[in-house]
């Protein structure tokens, strides 16, 4: 009984005691961040502009959003100083985006993401982009499409990125596990449309980085063509051209195997795509029930991704940039050889030979044997 | 301190037995006697009369409590018989085998006997010259005959319930029991008020132990009286400080007839609707009587669908604290804006507002089952639209708040069982207290310290726990999962039957023949 007496206390005193964070906060105290984005300041370091979701009491619910923005010598410096115009303190616990300038970008990138990658609230599935032709400001300032506010209908754009890829959606987690490896990063790029006096803002494209640095861009089919390499194909659409027609194929499931060989001082790179497609849109009359079309159209499709897959790489080449992880794939296979080519890879990259083999297998029609007339 | 102790245990005796007289020869001595004892108790009555003329008597019964026509027609009409032909009265044996003919009686020289048998509704005669008395059987039922059960409701099962004659009870049970096996043993406790108790079991299934602890335990309670079975669990209970039931409590005699048949006793006391079944488990708490009579996907279902309420009812209100205070990222960025904007504008903390609209939803219960009936809708009117509605429309409480105080206390009252959910009333409290300091944190340490109590309680030496600590896999498939007969084949083993087998094997394979036709 003694005993219980003494342990008892103790035990509630150890349970107090061993708590780690300790963040009393009501929900309606604080200003939920959504969405975020980072230039280079005019006067100070940095300018942070957050798109924060204003709760305004009533019988209904209604939610609008904010766009604040103020400048800081860190990013995290900013992210206080939003109280002195806000008045609640931000909660960075749901923020879905962060979009980076051009001009940060092209400097380091990672002068910025750390801050999101040690605080305690943020996410490491947070989307970063990168903006393209404007400043990261003007795309939350933006007008809205579809939607409550930009931040989300620019997550869920990149989350539905995979039925188009032409995007690469990379979160913070990604980010920072490629900048870790030996892959050099790509991000998805947004750049403002104007039409009719509206701006929106379009994902398309990838911003490919040099390790830590803008070194390029990718266009949307280019994008598609370096997912393919990286084995990140889920979906999509593969157009072929087959005179005087346009063949839609869709990307039911792809798998791609990068094998490397190295053989004294020459490394070889091999390629091997399987694609299994279904034919969606022909934009003139073929009878499908002949077999024979279907190879026809298999060999074209296979020739023209091959080609595009070598474009992309020799695009890849010119940034000199790995952003197929190439380098990775020979440091798993060879660690040897990866350390002696470590430090001059870049040079090493260009001179990779790199062989392609595509197979694009087309496994059904929707049914669909002869078209109208 | 010790001297204090014999001056109380002394008075106690005192007030406890009564002054007893020795039975004589002389009737009245003997009426004297017990005249003395029941002086001022006005519902005693007396009659005088005399046996076939030449030998005095004096009966004695409480009014109310016997059948006046029975007395006159098969004891008075009979003994003042003036027909010779009888023979001559030589003791109490030849009264009771030549001259009543009632179907129940007695002789006894023991006062103590005497005295029950009058408490209980029997009569006493006293004879002249004889220093033995007669008791005999005219009790008459007085009081609620049985009904439908008014908690336990059952949709297709049996609709008796218990009332509070215990014989009425015991019938019940022996109906649906035809076996000599099935043992109902008597007792008394209870200093002023005696109660009967009886101690029920089917001889061969239950463990023996089980029955002998049982009366060990009703037989040590020293005390004035008991007022109904919930108040005697308190005395017979294993582990008297904590909040959950370890028996079940039920008015259902099928529900009886169940758990005998699976190896446990049944308790009943005189005067209480309710019967005590020992020992029970903590699943037996989210059982109910028509698990038995649904199918088995319905049975499962209802199972776990209590268990999910049970635990709403106990953490809802604490996650919701816990979650919105400490840690808003776990809920969804959608959702959280739909609290935060409902909460937006209210003046009090989270764990305060859901403190203010649980007291509420309890007053308001308290309120509605104390109030008496013919003004009872003014408290749904009161507690339901004034409180409910206003209350968020003034921006005192959130309209998230009132969705989870709602879903507990709705989900409280999913389990069954009225000692159950009155328990589970009383869990949330603490945990909402800890998530307010503590967070998630502080919720699953508590809930650490509750399973360490909760695998700490016995009831009759059975842990509260099993069958899953310790774990027996043939015992939760009994128990959780109702299946076919061919997999309810054992016993629950926690309950160590001395015949393990409940269901013979055979019995599933008596389905029409191949193809479903019958043969």
């Amino acid at each position: 009984m003694r005993r219980k007496l003494i342990l008892f206390p103790a035990l509630v005193f150890i349970l107090f005691t061993l708590t780690s964070c300790w963040n009393y906060r009501e929900v309606n105290e604080m200003a939920i961040v959504i969405g975020a984005a980072l230039d280079k300041g005019l006067t100070n370091n940095y300018m942070l502009t957050v798109e924060l979701l204003d709760v305004s009491d009533g019988k209904e619910t209604q939610v609008s959003t904010k766009v604040l923005s103020i400048e800081g010598e860190t990013v995290f410096d900013a992210v206080r100083k939003l109280i002195s115009i806000g008045g609640k303190r931000g909660y960075w616990g749901h923020i879905r985006v962060l979009v980076i300038s051009e001009e940060i970008a092209g400097e380091n990138i990672t002068q910025v993401i750390r801050f999101f990658r040690q605080d305690a609230e943020a996410r490491s599935d947070l989307y970063i982009i990168i903006a393209k032709g404007c400043s990261a400001k003007e795309i939350l300032h933006a007008n809205k499409t579809i939607g409550r506010d930009i931040s989300t209908s620019l997550a869920q754009s990149l989350e539905n990125s995979q039925f188009l890829s032409e995007s690469p959606p990379t979160t913070l987690y990604i980010l920072s596990q490629e900048l870790k490896s030996e892959i050099s990063p790509t991000l998805p790029v947004v750049t403002l449309l104007t039409s009719e006096d509206k701006t929106i803002p379009i994902i398309s494209g990838a911003a490919v980085f040099q390790k830590t640095k803008l070194a390029g861009y990718l266009n949307g089919d280019e994008t598609k063509a370096m997912l393919f390499i990286k084995n990140e194909i889920k979906g999509g659409v593969m157009v072929t051209k087959k005179d005087p027609a346009l063949i839609s194929l869709e990307i039911l499931r792809n798998n791609t195997k990068i094998k490397t060989q190295t053989d004294g001082d020459r490394i070889t790179v091999d390629i091997t795509v399987e694609t299994k497609a279904a034919i969606d849109e022909v934009t003139c009359n073929v009878e499908f029930s002949n077999l024979v079309i279907f190879d026809d159209i298999q060999s074209l499709s296979e020739a023209q991704l091959k080609d595009k897959l070598e474009n992309v790489i020799d695009k890849a080449r010119n940034l000199r940039a790995d952003i197929f992880g190439f380098g990775q794939k020979i440091y798993e296979n060879d660690p040897k050889k990866w350390d002696e080519i470590k430090d001059n890879y870049e040079e090493e990259f260009t001179n990779i030979k790199v062989n392609i083999a595509v197979k694009v297998e087309i496994v059904n029609t929707s049914f669909i044997y002869k078209q109208f007339e | 301190m010790i001297f204090l102790k014999s001056l109380l245990k002394r008075k106690n005796q005192k007030l406890g037995s009564e002054e007893l007289f020795k039975l004589t020869t002389s009737l009245d001595k003997n009426k004297q006697n017990i005249e003395s004892l029941f002086d001022k108790c006005d519902d005693f009555i007396k009659r005088d009369f005399t046996i076939m003329r030449n030998r005095r008597a004096c009966l004695y019964y409480f009014d109310n409590m016997v059948s006046s026509e029975n007395i006159s027609r098969f004891i008075l009409e009979q003994l003042m018989e003036i027909d010779m032909d009888r023979g001559t009265i030589k003791n109490a044996e030849s009264i009771k085998n030549k001259l009543l003919p009632s179907h129940d009686v007695k002789i006894s020289k023991d006062t103590n006997e005497l005295l029950k048998a009058v408490y209980d509704g029997d009569c006493i005669i006293f004879i002249d010259g004889i220093d033995e008395a007669l008791i005999v059987n005219v009790r008459v039922a007085k009081g609620r005959t049985v009904g439908n059960p008014l908690i336990e409701v059952s949709a297709i099962g049996p609709q008796e319930g218990f009332v509070e004659d215990l014989h009425l009870n015991l019938a019940l049970l022996r109906k649906r029991i035809k076996t000599s096996k099935y043992k109902i043993e008597f007792s008394t406790n209870g200093r002023i008020t005696k109660n009967t108790f009886a101690i029920m079991y089917i001889e061969g299934i239950a463990k023996n132990d089980f029955v002998k602890e049982l009366k060990n335990r009703i037989e040590q309670i020293d005390t004035d009286g008991f007022i109904d079975s919930g108040h005697l669990r308190r005395f017979i209970s294993d582990n008297k400080l904590t909040i959950f039931p370890q028996e079940i409590i039920t008015e259902r005699p099928d529900r009886c007839v169940n758990h005998l048949l699976e190896g446990r006793v049944v308790v009943m006391l005189d005067g209480s609707a309710f019967a005590l079944i020992y020992p029970s488990v903590f699943i037996d708490l989210l059982k109910t009587a028509d698990e038995a009579y649904m199918s088995y996907y319905m049975s499962m279902f209802l199972l776990l669908l209590r268990f999910v309420a049970f635990l709403i009812s106990t953490f809802g209100a604490a996650l919701y604290i816990a979650l919105t205070i400490y840690n808003p990222g776990m809920i969804p960025t959608q959702l959280l804006i739909t609290i935060a904007s409902s909460r937006a504008g209210v003046p009090f903390p989270a764990f305060i507002e859901a403190f203010i609209m649980e007291f509420t939803f309890e007053i308001i219960r308290e309120a509605n089952i104390r109030i008496p009936k013919p003004i009872g809708p003014s408290i749904s009117i009161v507690g339901g639209l004034v409180i409910g509605q206003s209350v968020v429309q003034a921006g005192i409480v959130s309209q998230a708040m009132i969705i989870v105080v709602a879903l507990t206390a709705i989900s409280a009252f999913a389990v069954p069982g009225y000692t159950t959910n009155s328990a589970l009333r009383l869990i949330r409290f603490p945990f909402m207290i800890v998530a307010s300091f503590l967070g998630m944190y502080g919720i699953i340490s508590l809930l650490i310290v509750l399973l360490i109590h909760m695998a700490s309680i016995r009831s009759v030496g059975v842990p509260y726990l099993s069958p899953i600590t310790p774990i027996n896999i043939k015992d939760i498939q009994n128990i959780l999962f109702h299946g076919p007969p061919k997999l309810q084949v054992y016993r629950p083993s926690f309950l160590e039957p001395t015949d393990p087998v409940h269901t013979s094997r055979k019995s599933s394979k008596n389905t029409p023949g191949k193809k479903g036709r019958l043969e």
